[in-house]
């Protein structure tokens, strides 16, 4: 650090003292973060399951600012069909998917309604295979991409995050929003 | 030859100023460690240190502190940015004008360093959405900050210490200080209009974004205490329409109560404690969460330098540079070129504060000892001089400091040279205009 840097830094800490601090988490409170501000935004992908019950009216916000078109998909596990079949045959398994079909499309009809009174265009997509895999080859499509805290399940009172979307976050290359 | 007591005060003074420029000892206990050796060694014997303090400028800088520190509580200077932010619609240029109109307005009746501690992190913030260079920003709202501060008795220290000391009213200022304030606020807009408008140009469908971000800030959410901000605004406006009637209160209250003295006044620190008292009762604040807050550095800072220019006064130096100005100045108009552009000039680099505290005794000096110089005038080019010259440098005035200390902080680097071509060019321009206005009115 030169002499000027050290200069402005030395006499800003004697005139501000430790203020500037508070401002910025006084801030912090009410201004978007970083991930929230990224710009050119047109495509999101916002994943679903049965343990994602709703959406958070921010996150309605921010899907608004940007103007840009929310893809809904909503993924069967398809490991826990097979398993489904293996112990209960396959007419159970079946049952089973139908079910989850049914689930999957009820969710994405009531939250592509919410987004569509808010002026935005969605997409609904449901299909069964495996979260972490699928949606990191999805994303690859997207802008942003928006994760439930409980997606994938498995979120228990010890975790903050559920493991699925935990890995999400970290291998998705795109631009996460964790809500 | 030079009595050694008159070298001695010489010396510490510019010691003291020297490590005030450079900062590695805090400014306050630098100018308190000259001012204890000055009353040490006999120079400003203990008995006049506090003839030396001028306390209408120490006791109203403490009110104005209290009446902000118990108003930013509540949220009002963040609820003030997004509001700005929010008027500009996206637009990059009108983010420019607006943030420093409302940084100049605010600093001219608010201290300019809460001011800007608070105005820039919002001005950063639009910057990064606009993904646009914040630099131009961040200088505008300094220079706003210093013309802004100039345009009031309460906007800038240096205006708070001619007034105390010269018994400038807050209207004197306002007739004469304000209208320099505003086109020189003018003359610095055109002049980042010239210098930056061409890269702040952003097409319809950027804008569109930008005004959508920042559309989705909600201002009220920033208030943190509904009632303590409408307080606040409140207890402002009291304090405001106090200002402007400390001179002739008595004569205002005399109407509805004729038992008051119409021969009343309000001194600028008695209206500014009255503020603090009001709003310290009115909010119910924890008077030792506020009294915490109060920048005792300051206050002491502002002590410190009052003892020494104080050594300069009993010493004779001030009275002997007095004479060596009156001695090659034949007018007032001369006085005031002088004056004006040595405070500009010395302020940019010795910040304005120390530099004004040094020019008042002169100027009082001036005033005994010619009869052909009116020192009037001299006070206003004082004022021009002190506030504007504090945007020469990067180190001209406390403002500058604390949005290039954010900038550095925020990974934002402008340099020396940097801020002098954009400063020294606005410094010459603004007191120039002002000197010549003053001219006009004098």
């Amino acid at each position: 650090m030169g002499y000027y840097s050290s200069l402005i830094n030395r006499k800003f800490k004697d005139v501000v003292g430790n203020r500037y601090e508070g401002v910025l988490k006084e801030y912090r409170e009410f201004l978007l973060t970083e991930e929230e501000v990224v710009k050119d935004v047109k495509s999101i992908l916002l994943p679903l399951d049965i343990f994602v019950k709703e959406i958070p009216e921010e996150l309605y916000e921010l899907f608004g600012i940007y103007g840009a078109e929310v893809t809904l998909v909503y993924i069967s596990d398809r490991d826990a069909i097979a398993m489904v079949g293996e112990i209960l045959g396959e007419d159970a398994a079946r049952e089973y998917a139908e079910k989850k079909e049914k689930y999957g499309h009820s969710l994405m009809d009531k939250i592509s309604e919410e987004l569509e009174q808010r002026g935005i265009s969605a997409k609904k997509r449901l299909f069964s295979g495996h979260k972490l895999d699928n949606i990191e080859i999805l994303a690859k499509d997207y802008d942003l991409v928006a994760i439930s805290l409980n997606y994938g399940g498995g979120r228990g009172d010890d975790n903050e995050i559920s493991p699925v979307a935990q890995r999400l976050v970290h291998q998705v290359n795109k631009a996460v929003v964790l809500y | 030859m030079i009595p050694i007591e008159t070298l001695i005060a010489v010396v510490i003074f510019l010691l003291t100023y020297a490590l005030i420029i450079d900062e590695r000892i805090h400014r306050a206990v630098a100018a308190m460690a000259g001012a204890a050796v000055l009353v040490f060694i006999g120079i400003v014997p203990w008995d006049s240190v506090l003839e030396n303090i001028d306390f209408g400028t120490i006791f109203l800088l403490m009110g104005m502190m209290i009446i902000v520190n118990v108003a930013s509580n509540s949220g009002l200077f963040e609820y003030l940015a997004i509001r700005t932010a929010k008027a500009a619609n996206g637009s990059p240029i009108k983010v420019l004008l607006l943030f420093s109109i409302v940084t100049a307005v605010t600093s001219a009746f608010l201290d300019n360093v809460t001011t800007v501690l608070l105005m820039t992190p919002m001005l950063l913030y639009i910057a990064k959405v606009m993904n646009l260079n914040p630099i131009p920003f961040l200088l505008a709202e300094i220079m706003s900050s210093n013309v802004g501060g100039m345009a009031t008795l309460i906007g800038d220290p240096p205006n708070i210490m001619i007034a105390s000391s010269a018994g400038l009213t807050f209207n004197e200022f306002i007739f004469i200080m304000t209208p320099i304030a505003v086109v020189d606020l003018a003359i610095v807009l055109i002049m980042f209009f010239v210098m930056y408008g061409r890269q702040m140009r952003v097409d319809d469908s950027e804008k569109k974004i930008i005004k959508k971000t920042i559309d989705a800030l909600d201002e009220r959410a920033a208030i943190k205490d509904e009632t303590l901000f409408k307080k606040s605004i409140i207890t402002l406006v009291i304090v405001v329409a106090l200002f402007f009637m400390h001179n002739n209160i008595g004569e205002l209250l005399h109407f509805v109560l004729p038992f008051v003295d119409p021969s009343m006044t309000l001194e600028p620190a008695e209206v500014a404690l009255i503020g603090a008292a009001i709003i310290l009762f009115w909010s119910r604040s924890s008077p030792e969460m506020i009294f915490e807050k109060i920048e005792w550095t300051a206050l002491f800072f502002f002590g410190g330098l009052f003892v020494l220019v104080g050594g300069l006064i009993n010493t004779g130096v001030i009275s002997d540079l007095a004479q060596i100005v009156i001695n090659n100045v034949s007018t007032t108009g001369e006085a005031m070129f002088v004056i004006a552009w040595f405070a500009a000039i010395a302020s940019a680099i010795v910040d304005n504060i120390p530099l004004t505290a040094a020019l008042i005794p002169l100027i009082h000096d001036m005033g005994v000892t010619s009869t052909a110089i009116d020192t009037y005038p001299l006070w206003w080019a004082l004022s021009l001089g002190a506030c504007l010259g504090g945007n020469g440098t990067a180190i001209g005035a406390s403002a500058n400091v604390v949005v290039l200390g954010i900038g550095e902080r925020e990974g934002i680097k402008i340099t020396f040279v940097d801020f002098l071509k954009v400063g020294i060019l606005a410094m010459f321009l603004t007191v120039a205009v002002g000197l010549g206005i003053l001219y006009l009115m004098f």
